[in-house]
């Protein structure tokens, strides 16, 4: 199969505020995974 | 393929080949796209299921390394978003970007984009029926 070439992936990475958890992630709606606040931050 | 709207706010996590879990973020008129390459009545309840497991159960997403070998053996595959393109130049299974998915010749161009009460397809003649899930 010719696979084309793909861009690479955007995302992005973040802290929460709240509970410091840092994460990976892409979307329009950001929020904490482990404590579902929305105080994040992009770093 | 099948189409459904994600219909609430929520994460979808994505596991890739290289170690990382990448959260996507969805909300009520994001995009869940499945693309099955086979048709007939098992493969639609094999989408429903699908979306069913993503949506309600939100069950994460596995993406294969390039060139694994059970690639061809997948009977669907899944995007998540704002807009998905459907091409028939890509492996299946192995590609994290969530704006292209795997699709027969037939399907490949077709761009579907989310709108708030709806989608917008590119393309008018295209055979198509509705169901509530």
């Amino acid at each position: 199969m010719a696979d084309i070439k793909m861009k690479k992936l955007k995302t992005k990475k973040y802290r929460c505020l709240d509970c410091e958890n840092e994460f990976k992630g892409m979307g329009r709606r950001i929020i904490c995974p482990s404590c579902q606040s929305d105080n994040v931050v992009e770093i | 393929m099948g189409l459904a709207k994600f219909n609430r706010k929520g994460i979808i996590f994505m596991g890739t080949p290289d170690l990382e879990e990448i959260a996507i973020f969805l909300g009520e008129e994001d995009l869940i796209a499945v693309s099955a390459f086979n048709k007939g009545p098992t493969v639609e309840k094999g989408i429903k299921s699908m979306i069913y497991l993503l949506r309600e159960m939100e069950m994460p997403l596995l993406v294969l390394p390039d060139g694994h070998p059970t690639s061809h053996r997948l009977p669907l595959v899944v995007s998540c978003g704002e807009m998905v393109r459907l091409d028939c130049q890509i492996q299946a299974g192995t590609h994290p970007e969530q704006d292209i998915l795997c699709a027969c010749n037939d399907l490949s161009g077709i761009e579907i984009m989310a709108t708030a009460c709806g989608v917008e397809i590119n393309r008018n003649r295209i055979d198509w029926k509705k169901e509530k899930l």
